[in-house]
């Protein structure tokens, strides 16, 4: 039988109908490799349901009249993180070297369907 | 899906191909295509006059991963997120958002024959553009994927030609993450690009991303082929394009650089410079670049007189 | 607070704020975004509140969080996702249970990161399940699109996490 692979994440999450949670849990007592991608899923899982939650900043409420500081404040955020050289950013080549331009138009393509995105990117550019 | 009544008495003398998508349309295949799991290798080649270029390649899709591996290095594609591999370093890239597909009307499927290929059942599936045959697909009954295409230019020749020689459906593999984290940039659509039109011969510009810090990326599409205009400030065209072919359309020159996956056109107007990548075919090249920021001064001139007067 | 009641602005502020900060820290791995990302959130809810319709409440306000970050983006034309360097003993304030300071000291040195790495659609669909705690129907209800989607994202962005950290 197929694995049922793409519910696991459901079954932890207890969003499975009684139909396939009986589907499921069958199988997996009879599957090693279900069973073991299933405890992987559930670890990631209790990761991320254990990340620390954070205090948000105090006021919550904002104050009535002033204007969003949303763009201001994400400007002097980029420049913060720049003055720190924290930022460990991805080798980016030249903004209008072949191999970029094909990338970001191949990124493109392949999420709708067309002649190409049935191939998907082949051979660089 | 397209569903035919057929009078009882007349379904005998019908005769239909049994491949699974036999009635459904164009699109229909098309979105199909991109679906189904699969390992496989394959040659890929295009041609454009003296110009050609041709590859192998690996592919591998997988629960919605895609793995690619040419010669030039290695793609991995989940969902919007592309990520490449440049040396030993990886770039990825994520495309927020575009617009919804649509096919042209100027296509329609022609002839439908069943036939064999990697000794699979498949059918052979004609691309007409009007009344011209455009491309030629074998698709494999079973997955949806096509085996082979084919695009033809405007003469009927053979532009570009892409088959699989090693076919697996459903691989069991998965995909794994390459080492490292992929921190990534992510690109929404509706950026400003005044001098590109919104439309090139049947072509509809449906999302224009920031293209590094000063320039965009117009992406234009008819639903079976498409193409990017980049356009930045002058000084920016890729080194490549110095010992590229010239070629005129209208007297106007351009350069090209033709790859197995796409044709590259390279051109500057006095303030700025422009790179042309797609699959499209060259007559369609052609009409296209008519109708975009032409080389020279007349085009400025001509955009400014038609601001002012039109 | 039942779907029929049409709350405050106050009391959204009170009883959703910390959510939707902690939504928002997790998709942007950055404090200042999260913050302004939740002050744009409230703004707009204050906003809307009064043409709120009483019906599903939460599927409302995840709506407008989401449609806020998408804004965001857009209004910046790219979005580098970048997570600085958090120091999560700040959030838990005076006191950690010991169970709280066992489970921190497990998790894996760059979930945050790997969390940015994935693609949003995953990633939102991830943090909406696992830090904001909404159900899948919920999940489909604020992004509008199939429960079926929802599953799958949620499946294919832990199996990312995964091959990343382990």
């Amino acid at each position: 039988m197929t694995h049922p692979i793409d519910i696991l994440s459901a079954l932890l999450d207890d969003e499975l109908s009684p139909e396939e949670h009986s589907t499921v849990t069958s199988h997996l007592e009879g599957c090693a490799a279900c069973s073991a991608d299933l405890a992987g899923l559930a670890r990631v899982r209790s990761w991320v349901r254990a990340l620390p939650e954070q205090e948000p900043p105090v006021p919550l409420v904002p104050a009535l009249r002033r204007p969003p500081r949303w763009i201001w404040a994400a400007a002097s955020a980029a420049a913060a993180v720049l003055a720190i050289g924290l930022v460990v950013s991805p080798a980016r080549p030249e903004v209008f070297d072949l191999d970029t331009l094909a990338g970001q138009h191949t990124a493109r393509v392949v999420v709708a369907p067309g002649i190409s995105s049935i191939r998907g990117p082949v051979g660089g550019p | 899906m397209i569903r035919y009544s057929i009078p009882l008495a007349l379904a005998g003398l019908i005769l239909l191909p049994t491949a699974t998508y036999a009635d459904e349309g164009l699109a229909d295949v098309l979105e199909s295509a991109m679906d189904a799991d699969f390992h496989g290798s394959g040659v890929v080649m295009c041609r454009w006059g003296q110009d050609s270029a041709a590859t192998t390649y690996e592919v591998t899709r997988s629960d919605g991963m895609s793995m690619v591996s040419g010669p030039a290095g290695d793609f991995i594609l989940s969902g919007s997120l592309i990520a490449t591999q440049s040396g030993a370093d990886w770039y990825a890239l994520e495309v927020g958002e575009w617009s919804a597909w649509n096919l042209s009307e100027r296509y329609s499927l022609g002839d439908r024959v069943a036939t064999t290929r990697l000794g699979r059942p498949a059918t052979e599936v004609i691309v007409m553009e009007g009344e011209r045959k455009r491309a030629r697909l074998v698709i494999d009954d079973e997955s949806t994927v096509p085996l082979l295409t084919e695009v033809f230019d405007g003469n009927g020749d053979v532009f570009r030609f892409a088959a699989l020689v090693e076919f697996i459906a459903a691989p069991v593999t998965e995909l794994e993450m390459p080492e490292g984290f992929m921190e990534h940039e992510m690109l929404m659509s509706d950026v400003p690009s005044p001098r590109l039109p919104g439309a090139a011969f049947g072509y509809s510009r449906t999302d224009t991303y920031a293209m590094g810090d000063t320039g965009t990326q117009a992406f234009y599409t008819d639903g079976l082929f498409s193409f990017s205009v980049f356009e930045a400030g002058l000084g920016t065209r890729p080194a490549e394009f110095d010992s590229a072919t010239r070629f005129e359309v209208d007297g106007v020159a351009y350069s090209r650089i033709v790859t197995p996956s796409n044709v590259w056109v390279a051109w500057s107007t006095p303030d700025r410079s422009y790179v042309l990548v797609g699959d499209l075919p060259p007559d369609h090249i052609e009409e296209v670049l008519r109708r975009l920021p032409k080389p020279g001064f007349r085009g400025v001139i001509m955009r400014l007189l038609f601001r002012l007067f039109g | 607070m039942p779907d029929h009641a049409i709350p405050t602005w106050e009391e959204v502020a009170r009883d959703h704020g910390r959510r939707i900060y902690n939504f928002a820290y997790r998709l942007t791995g950055n404090p200042d975004d999260a913050s302004d990302l939740m002050q744009e959130v409230l703004l707009r809810v204050r906003r809307g509140l009064a043409g709120y319709t009483p019906g599903s409440f939460e599927g409302w306000l995840w709506r407008i969080t989401r449609n806020a970050f998408l804004d965001d983006v857009r209004r910046r034309k790219r979005r580098p996702t970048v997570a600085l360097p958090e120091d999560d003993r700040t959030a838990f304030g005076s006191v950690s249970e010991p169970e709280d300071v066992l489970a921190e000291t497990r998790l894996p040195e760059h979930l945050q990161q790997a969390l940015l790495a994935l693609p949003f659609d995953f990633r939102e669909a991830v943090v909406m399940c696992d830090v904001v705690g909404l159900t899948y129907d919920e999940i489909a209800e604020a992004t509008a699109i199939p429960v079926g989607t929802v599953r799958s994202r949620i499946h294919r962005g832990r199996k990312m996490l995964r091959g990343m950290l382990e």
